[in-house]
């Protein structure tokens, strides 16, 4: 990539993980002992490991000279990755945990929420990247699409494995 | 038109910048004038309380948000890629798609007047009046939208300033040789990206409390209004420097060539700012010395704001030892360049005496208060940019600004301005509480108060004779020519208004005064 386009992607990075830390420091900040957890399933495990193949995909596709059959299957991964996320808050609602009925509901859904945004633009701009045009911003987007992966990651530690920890 | 809102010409973005600003000041200076026409007198009724909550707090907003820390944008867009010798920004794009994200930010503010709801919770928005049970109408999510509006297209004007600065400065141009307005620029713009999203965090939070009923502020149900006041002052105090450290960086250029002399310890200028940055993250909370938050966390931050200003005092004498011994040109520009040392020392030791937590005790939520704020924002960053447009309207238009209408101007807001609040000191004092619409007739209120908001008046007149200054220099003031102050900064290098590209040909950069350096070649070795 360009110097000015990393250097101005790495900044946005970090003024997007800053967004995420105050939002994770909310969620952190009402835990208690007796607080509602976000259970840790089947659901949850391979919505993040699809994630993580995206992660590999879109690898792949930097190094590759035909990558798009990379960027393609990075895309696919993208989409398996918001149903996962979607059907996550569609249980918890089930269950009876929404923005308005509790403390943990609102973190939660916030949390999830936001970083459901950011993978649905990340899908955008993945897609964007197939036409011509734009196939010339698929480092940007790379660099975007992991920003998306490692924020998730780290949601995935503070909201699934701290419970047990 | 589209030359101006392709953003290919940073100039023009920078200039759009300036003149939003420019027409929001006036809406926030009518705000101000309307709330010391309602405190003039004790027990007077020209506005309602609703009326009266809604101007000051869209007064604070517009200020802070709409026109101090947007002009400096604009001036910052405007004047660094020349100063470093480049023809254009980093992101030309992104210069223009922030400039309408804070002008969609701005018009949607005020667009919340039209519901009959403007927002009344002042410019920090507590919970729990925030919350829809207090605050019904829709002001307040007006408020949180136009502020993440905002909010993003100051991120992305910031993310650009820092990557033309890193990336785009002329061979030669070392960070050691960049002009110090510069630094300051890029120092703000680090600030910014990581300042503005902890607001926008807490802005989302407030926005799915207000509109889809979540409880994240909420104390009836589980929630903490305490939060909210970690996460806006987290982001509020390095805003506070934000809004300052660039008018620092204006004072820089305008002292060393109206005293004809380099500036006083370059580096320790530069470096100190560094130190404010990193400390205005650790200050927080001396905003929220009234709320029980245990002795020792209040001790910390106590300390830490004591501490930060003496990065802020070394700049003071870099100042005035800039200035001592040189031969001295009281232009209207270095006039309110030494009227910013004066009262925004003032500002500062008012400040410091804040940092004294009994003291802040005895006067938190004063009038005290307020008469800080405005020593420090308007006897500080607002006394720089007048510096600042003094200095720069020569280049930025090509005409000169006269300097009678200057001098009426200056002694007229310095007037104006301290009659305005240096009594407001004495108000806190003797107790006043501030964000109250009307007040009885205890001893001295009456009095000062009217002292007040006659020197307020006094003020917006020294402030329409600046408008007017600026009006008729661009019809009528004569030529500016290159380099009117014999400066030395290379946006002197180029012609009144600068073309674009701005250069033919830059001079060779040997030091941090590329123009003196050129007036004054080395000596062949002797």
């Amino acid at each position: 990539m360009e110097r000015q386009a990393r250097l101005g992607m790495a900044l946005f990075a970090v003024a997007d993980s800053i967004f995420f830390i105050v939002l994770i420091l909310a969620f952190w900040s009402f835990r208690t002992p007796t607080a509602q957890n976000a259970p840790i399933d089947l659901n949850v495990v391979m919505t993040s490991f699809v994630l993580a193949a995206s992660g590999l995909t879109i690898w792949h596709a930097g190094r590759n000279t035909g990558k798009t059959l990379w960027v393609l299957s990075t895309i696919f991964f993208a989409v398996a990755f918001l149903f996962g996320q979607a059907a996550l808050m569609i249980r918890m609602a089930h269950s009876g945990i929404t923005v308005s009925r509790s403390l943990f509901g609102t973190a939660y859904f916030v949390l999830i929420g936001a970083h459901s945004f950011h993978a649905l633009v990340g899908f955008g701009l993945l897609l964007a990247t197939t036409s011509k045009t734009a196939s010339r911003y698929i480092e940007s987007v790379t660099a975007f699409w992991y920003l998306v992966i490692g924020l998730w990651f780290a949601i995935f530690a503070v909201v699934y494995v701290r419970p047990f920890v | 038109m589209n030359a101006w809102f392709s953003g290919a010409d940073h100039k023009k973005t920078g200039l759009l910048y300036i003149f939003a600003s420019i027409s929001f000041f006036i809406a926030g200076g009518m705000e101000a004038m309307a709330m010391r026409v309602q405190l003039a007198m004790p027990n007077l009724h020209v506005l309602t309380p609703q009326l009266y909550n809604q101007i000051f707090t869209m007064h604070g907003t517009t200020m802070i948000f709409l026109v101090v820390t947007p002009v400096l944008t604009g001036f910052g867009l405007y004047m660094t890629p020349l100063m470093i010798g480049a023809d254009r920004l980093s992101f030309p794009w992104a210069g223009i798609v922030g400039l309408f994200l804070h002008l969609l930010g701005g018009i949607l503010l005020y667009a919340s007047f039209a519901t009959g709801s403007a927002p009344d919770a002042g410019w920090f928005s507590y919970a729990p009046l925030t919350e829809r049970t207090f605050s019904p109408g829709t002001g307040l999510d007006f408020w949180a939208v136009a502020l993440l509006l905002i909010s993003a297209g100051a991120i992305l004007a910031a993310i650009n300033l820092i990557v033309t600065i890193a990336t785009k400065r002329v061979p030669g141009m070392t960070m050691r040789r960049v002009p110090l307005f510069v630094w300051m620029m890029l120092v703000t713009s680090v600030m910014i990206v990581f300042a503005q999203p902890v607001l926008m965090a807490a802005l989302v939070m407030l926005l799915s409390d207000r509109l889809l009923s979540g409880s994240f502020f909420d104390a009836a149900r589980g929630g903490s209004p305490l939060l909210w006041q970690h996460f806006f002052w987290i982001f509020g105090h390095p805003e506070v420097y934000i809004m300052i450290l660039p008018a620092f960086g204006m004072i820089s250029e305008v002292i060393p060539v109206f005293s004809r002399q380099p500036i006083f310890g370059y580096s320790l200028v530069a470096s100190s700012s560094v130190a404010i940055a990193f400390l205005s993250y650790g200050v927080w909370a001396h905003h929220m010395f009234a709320v029980a938050l245990g002795k020792t966390f209040l001790s910390i931050f106590a300390a830490s704001s004591m501490l930060i200003a003496v990065p802020t005092g070394v700049k003071i004498f870099n100042w005035i030892a800039t200035i001592w011994g040189g031969s001295i040109q009281l232009t209207t520009s270095m006039l309110f360049a030494i009227a910013f040392l004066l009262e925004f020392t003032i500002g500062g030791l008012s400040g410091v005496a804040f940092a004294a937590i009994p003291i802040d005790w005895q006067l938190t939520d004063s009038y005290f208060v307020v008469a800080h704020i405005h020593y420090v924002l308007f006897g500080g960053s607002i006394f720089a940019l007048f510096a600042g447009v003094y200095y720069w309207f020569p280049k930025m238009s090509g005409h000169m600004l006269d300097e009678k209408f200057g001098r009426w101007h200056f002694w007229l807001v310095v007037i104006g301005f301290n009659g305005t609040f240096f009594v407001q000191h004495f108000l806190g004092l003797l107790g006043m509480p501030r964000r109250i619409y009307s007040y009885p007739d205890l001893p001295g209120y009456g009095a000062l108060n009217l002292i007040s908001t006659i020197s307020a008046a006094i003020l917006t007149f020294g402030i329409v004779i600046f408008f007017a200054n600026l009006l008729v220099g661009l019809q009528f003031g004569k030529a500016a020519g290159n380099n009117p102050w014999n400066a030395w900064t290379l946006e002197w290098a180029t012609a009144s208004p600068p073309p674009t590209p701005a250069f033919d040909e830059i001079p060779p950069i040997r030091g941090r005064r590329p123009l003196w350096d050129l007036a004054h070649p080395p000596e062949e070795s002797a």
